[in-house]
């Protein structure tokens, strides 16, 4: 009696798990699953991109990858790229997004504005920028004296290094922004109420009740902005194009020159793969530490 | 008093973030209506010293072939997002109130999947969709596809949201009513995703609206081409027309401009749909 | 045969001659028509004009050619990996080499002799690069603005040696222009424009020369410190960095600027080339001259470097017999129709590789780069460099320009550059 009964549970959650996650997991299996099998397959061959011939090479890529010490240091410099951006744009942003749901006057328009960053993208990205870098803070920093500013960034190894964090931010922390609200709107106002008569000022409300109900907005954010600036590229291209020196080619686009400017599809390939893992591993474990602070609503 | 003096403070600050903010966006918009000399030699001035350009935006209708890709980026689009939000929520829901083993399994590698560089799967995909199956120059081939990249993120975004802020009470009074997991998921869960699905719609909508990669890789005949590939033919080898690029992304932005402002109404009438559920 | 049947035959052969314009050779097998192409175009600014002559080219033959645009450097990679390439596709140099298995044998093609066989681009003993224009790189100048100070008529002969050159410039600075010179910060224009004088401007300027030294380079054979040609190409660009336009910060330079700065008469030169086709946007009095240098048999003096630049090649894996076809007709049509011709030379202003071609072009700078090209005034354009090259010794010619590196470290940098490549 009982296996019967185990088994209808067994069909009938069979056909909840094809209902429910059935049409997702097919799309996503067939887009991403089946291509990255066969991506992983050809980090085994020395296939250039181009020829019909591909040999089977073994681990070969992925001893010449843990060689390649280029890879490495844009590897680095992303990771170092990565931690300040990611602490800048969760800060601006969750910030943001409490200033405009407190009730400002014209809070959608500022909402928008925030968010219009995410319109520009490509060579237009790139050019504005560079514009902007190049001439207008030259021109500002040349009139008030100002030494930093009296030199392109872009021409500087460092500072060009710093003109892509501080466009990333920008970039980013409008969208991040978006979550951050969805977030704050999630709390509920009684809670607030409720804490405002048990005597939290402002600064309490925050840390007692808002934050832990903000975890999992924190998650997210946290984790999209992780992994979006450990794959920059279209910004890396158009804005410094890995000058000057190449001293600012990060992982990304490292490894795209590899696979295909270079024609070693197959190296490039794998150190794609590399990245890929290093930057699973460190989302992974910012989500593992965070989630531990999660809250149960 | 001091409510008032917080919101002075507030609004100062704002405004000049603001500034900063849509700084280059102004300067997109002043350009799109000068000619390439102009653009170059003095980006910064209101009207260029060729005249005011507004045949700048003619010229990119013309050359993007502008309502027939406007159309395709459309219908992409909104095909795209409602798919991604629908089978998103419910995969969430599902992952996040039963703790099978197949979905943990499943929701770590969506995660993961986030994390791949899109050029691991940029041959393979035109490999086995091109040269193996044939499916590609299509627009049904590219929604699907969409929404394969897409769902990752809407289950891990819908799964955060179920799991802090859909009390479980909710669900099982409706379970206790004798309501089927269909029904509570539509009737209880739906109407309080309300926030996140507004968020997960401009995102995705921006997302998709914008796409460059995947669409070049998947279209390939004219006639299917969505806006940023159309935009593309405004690129050369060493110099760009930027007047016209810029036009052609102005006119490309707004509707995802009207989008937000529909949408965002709706953020805030998530906050009383919070409010009442409490 | 019926009369109705000879009657017909004869409309045929009228009406033929009739869409046929004067000039015109290719009116053969009609069974194409109907028959479509695809063209990769990556020279985005003549879009427009292909456009138009595709649609002249299906009035002819009723062929129907769909142009393409884009510029990605991955594009035909991803093509092929879908098994979808365009019929014809504009490659540069480099690319067809690595496109080869899949390429059709242009060898027995009517325009081999015309020109096909000196321009294309031949591996293995086949054609498989349909030269489509022929570019030049050297020095651009804008005569009007060295006019101005001077007084007298530019003619560059007078300065294509170093000394002279310089007494030019310091001229001009006299007179008031602060910087004669725009220099590009680009690695690919560092690279392959401006450092890649090094590789072809040698001895007698051939091809044989300018292969050779490559080669040496790439065994470490050649001593660069103590190289003649290559020490004259270092001291002009000292030269080029010593008047400077971008001088205060060299790298913060823009294509874009530095075109404006040239055809405003800012700058009197601008390193670059023939490709820059709207310099004469205000002007009509630019030209292009070789880099002034004292090379050792002075080839630079009268030569400038040039050669065939974009190549045409044609899918043989994909497409159909009849595309590939149309396609072999339809590049016969740019060498043979008058349109085509017309085309490519006032349309567009390119420079022809086809010596049967009569037209002359137009716009100022294509016309100065005829001018040598006519005249057999050339040295070999060495253009097979290694994938990265403009992005690694690109690199090392910033740091010199930027005074970060001097000229002893530059030449040990790039010739570990070239060992590496052996």
């Amino acid at each position: 009696m009982s296996i019967s009964k185990k088994s209808r549970t067994k069909i009938k959650n069979t056909g909840t798990f094809l209902v429910f996650a059935g049409p997702s997991l097919f799309f996503f299996v067939m887009t991403i699953l089946v291509p990255l099998v066969y991506g992983v397959y050809l980090t085994f061959t020395d296939w250039n991109g181009i020829s019909r011939e591909k040999n089977i090479v073994g681990l070969e890529n992925y001893i010449k990858a843990f060689g390649d010490v280029k890879f490495w240091q844009s590897l680095l410099l992303t990771i170092i790229f990565t931690g300040i951006a990611v602490l800048l744009v969760n800060y601006i942003a969750f910030h943001l997004a409490r200033l405009v749901t407190k009730g400002v006057r014209f809070q959608n328009f500022y909402r928008a504005s925030f968010f219009t960053p995410n319109l520009i993208g490509g060579v237009v990205l790139g050019y504005i920028w560079q514009f902007i870098f190049g001439r207008v803070l030259v021109a500002f920093g040349k009139s008030l004296d100002i030494g930093f500013l009296s030199k392109s960034w872009l021409s500087d190894t460092k500072l060009a290094m710093a003109a892509l964090i501080l466009v990333t931010v920008w970039q980013y922390s409008g969208y991040m922004m978006l979550i951050y609200i969805a977030g704050l709107m999630n709390v509920p106002k009684e809670l607030l109420e409720a804490g405002k008569i048990d005597g939290c000022d402002e600064k309490a409300c925050r840390k007692y009740i808002v934050m832990p109900m903000m975890i999992s907005s924190f998650i997210i954010c946290i984790f999209l902005t992780i992994t979006r600036c450990f794959m920059t590229y279209d910004l890396n291209f158009s804005l410094t194009e890995g000058n000057p020196f190449g001293s600012t080619v990060m992982a990304s686009m490292y490894v795209y020159r590899k696979a295909f400017s270079e024609k070693n599809y197959g190296l490039g390939q794998t150190e794609a793969i590399l990245l890929f893992v290093v930057c699973a591993f460190v989302s992974l474990m910012q989500i593992y530490f965070t989630k531990k602070k999660e809250v149960q609503a | 008093m001091r409510k008032k003096k917080t919101y002075g403070k507030s609004s100062f600050l704002l405004t000049v973030l603001l500034l900063v903010y849509i700084f280059p966006f102004f300067l997109v918009l002043i350009n799109s209506f000068k000619s390439k000399r102009d653009v170059v030699k003095n980006p910064l001035s209101l009207i260029g010293e060729e005249g005011f350009c507004p045949e700048n935006y003619l010229l990119a209708l013309k050359r993007m072939d502008f309502w027939n890709v406007f159309l395709n980026s459309l219908l992409i689009t909104v095909v795209s997002v409602l798919l991604i939000v629908l089978f998103s929520s419910m995969t969430a829901y599902l992952f996040a109130r039963c703790k099978w083993k197949i979905n943990k399994l499943f929701f770590s590698l969506m995660i993961l999947s986030m994390v791949i560089p899109f050029q691991v799967l940029m041959i393979p995909i035109v490999s086995v969709y091109g040269s193996v199956l044939h499916v590609l120059n299509s627009r049904l081939t590219l929604i699907c596809m969409h929404v394969g990249f897409g769902v990752s993120m809407g289950t891990f975004m819908f799964h955060g949201a179920i799991v802090s802020s859909i009390p479980l009470e909710l669900e099982e009074a409706a379970k206790i009513d004798g309501a089927s997991r269909m029904k509570i998921y539509r009737s209880v869960v739906l109407p309080l995703l309300k926030p996140t699905v507004v968020t997960l719609v401009i995102i995705d909508s921006l997302a998709i609206w914008n796409d460059y990669l995947l669409p070049s890789l998947v279209l390939v005949k004219k006639e299917l081409y969505t806006l940023p590939i159309a935009a593309q033919s405004f690129h050369g080898d060493f110099s760009s027309d930027y007047g016209l690029m810029m036009a052609g992304m102005v006119m490309s932005v707004i509707p995802i401009l009207i989008l937000y402002f529909i949408l965002q109404k709706h953020i805030i009438e998530g906050v009383v749909a919070g409010a009442v559920k409490g | 045969m019926s009369k109705k049947a000879i009657a017909l035959l004869m409309a045929g052969c009228m009406v033929g001659s009739m869409v046929a314009p004067a000039g015109t050779v290719m009116a053969q097998e009609s069974d194409l028509s109907g028959t479509k192409i695809t063209f990769l175009n990556t020279k985005t600014e003549i879009q427009d004009y292909l456009e138009d002559m595709g649609a002249a080219f299906k009035e002819e033959t009723g062929i129907e050619v769909e142009f393409y645009t884009n510029t990605e450097e991955n594009h035909i990679t991803e093509k092929y990996a879908a098994g979808e390439p365009y019929t014809i596709m504009m490659m540069d140099y480099p690319d067809v080499a690595d496109y080869q298995e899949y390429l059709y044998d242009l060898s027995g093609e009517k325009w081999i002799g015309d020109g096909g066989s000196q321009y294309g681009l031949t591996l293995d003993g086949k054609v498989y690069g349909f030269p489509f224009v022929i570019e030049a790189m050297g020095l651009i100048y804008n005569a009007d603005a060295i006019e101005k100070i001077t007084g007298e008529t530019f003619n560059w002969e007078d300065y294509s040696n170093l000394e002279a050159f310089k007494g030019l410039l310091d001229k001009l600075v006299e007179g008031g222009m602060e910087s004669p010179v725009a220099l590009n910060q680009d690695d690919w224009s560092l690279a392959s424009h401006v450092f890649g004088q090094a590789y072809c401007a040698r001895e007698d300027g051939s091809e044989e020369a300018s292969l050779a030294f490559v080669d040496g380079l790439k065994k470490g054979e050649e001593d660069l410190a103590n190289d003649e040609d290559f020490n004259a190409l270092m001291d002009l660009i000292d030269v080029y960095m010593e008047y400077n336009i971008n001088k205060d910060d060299p790298l913060s330079a823009t294509y874009d600027m530095n075109d404006e700065y040239l055809k405003e008469g800012t700058v009197a030169f601008w390193p670059n080339g023939s490709w820059a086709t709207d310099v004469s946007e205000l002007t009509d009095n630019v030209g292009i001259m070789p880099y002034p240098m004292d090379t050792k048999d002075e080839v630079n003096a009268h030569n400038l470097v040039s050669g065939a630049t974009k190549m045409l090649a044609v899918d043989a894996a994909y497409s159909s017999e009849d595309e590939q076809k149309a396609a072999l007709e339809f590049l016969n049509w740019l060498v043979y129709s008058d349109y085509g011709q017309k085309f490519m030379v006032n349309t567009c202003s390119l420079i022809t590789a086809f010596s049967n071609n009569t037209q002359e072009p137009e716009a100022a700078l294509s016309a100065s780069v005829a001018s040598f090209v006519k005249n057999g005034s050339s040295v070999y354009w060495y253009q097979a460099m290694p994938s990265d090259h403009n992005t690694v010794v690109g690199a090392i010619l910033q740091k010199y320009i930027s005074g970060d590196m001097d000229r002893d470290e530059l030449i040990s940098e790039v010739s570990d550059y070239w060992k590496n490549h052996e």
